[in-house]
């Protein structure tokens, strides 16, 4: 442990790296700053940047646009009202009263704090339980692999979205993503069509980029191309500096909320398909109910913001267990990092501890650098990100373009990924439009080839005999709670949203949504 | 939303049993293997896909039978007319990457969506066409050392 610590540290603490950790964070920060785009698509855009960098480096990088991104999403919520991403519609609840009263400065600054705290008290966990779990998970067989696997994708089908039929589709439409290539047992070229460049499989950045950056994109102008600004400039401060500033005892009277919010967050990012939206909502609602003046939230209380911002934040290093200890994804970010895992070499899961323990220790140890520079690329930068809020979309959308042709061009360095790509986008902008879950599409798609080894070594190890079930129980425990997802989450929650449909506009705001719809 | 699903659902189901019939039989290259069929997972996975979209459609005709949601369109023409002008110029512009290069794809991809967006100060046009293409080009080219069209 103490070499590999010794060896992540001898990785990590160079000047390239930080400097690029930081630069994560900033890219974050202002992409999660901007009304209508979302950290899914940064980590999209610049996968293909890193991959000249040393894995460490790399994944440090892309969770450092992850974190930073979590915690830019408060600024336009509070400046704006318009939440970077669904999981700061919360945010907004206070955030913005607290600016309409000219206290915005203060109201960021609870959010960055909250943001930090909610992140740290996330890493710390993800550090303790990642590598106990995954010693567990190593004794795992195929087949119960595989029923993780069912498990996790019937799971995060049920939670994600109004329809379990879609986002089971859409689930088997990834999974289906994944097959052309090479066979793994016989190497014979499967649906590759004659296309030499689909023999390694469809390329990853072409399928990330499409969907989630492109069809984002696509989505944006249709909805509001003409170019007009669309949302007005925040109101000034008060002048006040005690408006202004947060002090010690301010920071003493939010920090249960904040603790409330990390551990709400914490436990609703391990879980695969929720989302940082459910957790901001829980935490808020929690803190809401144990407060003594709830009638004071919605009107410009700080332990609103504090509650949401903490939450939000302590989802991402939280969502990183499963992928670190078992392998498993459970949010559209969390995909795209295993998959950049998997483009660095590296395979996620109970192995990564044993084959490559350097590199795990080398990203804690950058994440944790993450979380000092998203603390002070907030203080240093919370004036300017004030005013990145401003910049047009007319500028912004066409070089995210730009930016996406250049990144699918990067992967395999030929034209066909970027044909692929804008393929992709257009399938993705359907898939927006018609409510198919981009959550189940995009893990179906990065668990594809486990998934397919995992069923077939089980069909040939129980050779096809449904009764060696009765000698896995762990197997036979997670497709029953396959099954229970499914009847719980999907069918009877189905019927109750029929009966309890929401009458208003604001009905709809205060509905939870899973991270599906960034 | 329900006459949409309705199409989509047929749709997904032909294009399941397009899969399964068609493309996955005539795109795996026929060889000798032992054990199990290199088409066996994506034939399973499109007869699952099949079976959800057909429930999909059978979903979809009892709600519109009973008429128990509103009806809503979730792309109006105007919407597609807007994404398919987007899109044409998105694909020109990949075009122009594509035959010319990135130094000049580059700019004129993001000019014309610029135009598009409603953007006319001519200024602002160039500097943002020319600006991100430049410190693209050096940071890939010059710093990462990876190729550009």
């Amino acid at each position: 442990m103490f070499n590999n610590l010794a060896t992540a540290a001898g990785d990590i603490f160079t000047p390239l790296v930080i400097i690029y950790i930081i630069a994560g964070v900033l890219i974050g920060y202002i992409v999660g700053a901007l009304p209508g785009m979302n950290r899914t698509t940064a980590i999209a855009v610049a996968m293909p940047f890193t991959f000249t960098m040393s894995p460490a480096a790399a994944l440090s990088f892309l969770i450092g646009i992850n974190k930073g991104g979590a915690a830019g999403a408060a600024v336009s919520a509070i400046l704006l009202n318009v939440p970077g991403e669904p999981s700061a519609v919360v945010t907004t609840y206070d955030g913005y009263p607290m600016t309409r009263a000219g206290k915005a400065q203060k109201a960021l600054k609870i959010a960055l704090l909250a943001s930090v705290a909610g992140d740290v008290f996330a890493t710390i966990v993800l550090i303790l339980l990642a590598r106990p779990i995954a010693r567990f998970a190593i004794g795992l067989g195929p087949i119960e692999l595989a029923a993780i696997l069912l498990f996790s994708i019937t799971f995060i089908a049920a939670v994600s979205g109004e329809s379990f039929l879609k986002a089971m589709i859409a689930g088997f439409l990834g999974l289906l993503l994944s097959a052309p290539g090479v066979d793994i047992e016989t190497a014979l070229p499967r649906m590759t069509f004659g296309f030499i460049q689909l023999y390694d499989g469809v390329p990853l950045l072409a399928v990330a980029i499409g969907t989630l950056a492109l069809s984002e994109i696509l989505v944006q102008i249709d909805a509001g191309w003409r170019g007009e600004y669309r949302y007005p400039r925040p109101p000034d401060d008060s002048g006040s500096e005690a408006d202004r500033r947060l002090n010690f005892a301010e920071f003493v009277k939010i920090s249960p909320a904040v603790l409330r919010g990390s551990l709400v967050g914490t436990w609703i990012g391990l879980l695969p398909g929720l989302g940082a939206t459910l957790a901001s909502f829980l935490a808020y609602t929690w803190v809401r109910r144990s407060s003594k003046n709830p009638e004071t939230f919605g009107k410009g209380n700080p332990n609103g913001v504090a509650a949401s911002e903490s939450a939000d934040n302590a989802t991402v290093p939280a969502a990183l267990i499963p992928v670190f200890a078992i392998g498993v994804p459970g949010s559209l970010s969390t995909a795209l990092l295993m998959g950049a895992f998997m483009m660095h070499g590296l395979t996620p899961g109970p192995f990564l501890f044993k084959d490559s323990g350097d590199v795990v220790y080398a990203i804690y140890l950058g994440m944790i650098l993450a979380s000092v520079a998203l603390l002070g690329v907030g203080i240093f930068g919370q004036r300017i990100f004030s005013l990145v809020v401003q910049i047009r979309e007319s500028v912004i959308l066409p070089v995210i373009v730009f930016l996406c042709v250049v990144g699918a061009y990067m992967e395999s360095g030929g034209m066909f990924s970027v044909y692929l790509m804008l393929i992709f986008g257009f399938v993705g902008y359907f898939m927006k439009k018609f409510d198919y879950s981009f959550v189940t599409f995009v893990v179906g798609y990065v668990l594809g080839p486990m998934a397919e080894l995992t069923l077939r070594q089980s069909l040939i190890l129980s050779k096809s005999n449904p009764a060696v079930l009765l000698g896995h129980p762990i197997a036979i425990l997670f497709l029953l709670l396959a099954v229970f997802s499914i009847w719980r989450f999907a069918i009877a929650g189905a019927r109750s949203m029929q009966m309890e449909r929401p009458t208003s506009e604001q009905d709809k705001k205060t509905q939870p949504e899973t991270e599906e719809k960034t | 939303m329900d006459r949409a699903d309705l199409i989509g659902g047929v749709g997904l189901t032909l294009f399941g049993l397009l899969m399964i019939f068609v493309l996955i039989p005539l795109g795996t290259e026929e060889g000798a293997y032992f054990g199990l069929s290199p088409t066996l997972f994506p034939t399973l996975l499109s007869t699952l896909l099949t079976f959800c979209a057909l429930g999909q459609v059978a979903q979809s005709i009892i709600r519109i039978r009973r008429k128990r949601t509103p009806r809503s369109i979730p792309i109006s023409g105007w919407n597609l007319l807007m994404f398919i002008i987007a899109s044409v110029l998105a694909f020109g512009g990949v075009l122009i990457v594509d035959w010319f290069g990135i130094l000049i794809g580059g700019p004129a991809l993001i000019a014309v969506l610029m135009i598009f967006l409603g953007e006319r100060d001519p200024l602002r046009v160039i500097l943002t066409a020319a600006l991100p293409v430049g410190v693209v080009y050096l940071l890939a080219t010059h710093v990462l050392g990876t190729a550009l069209p």
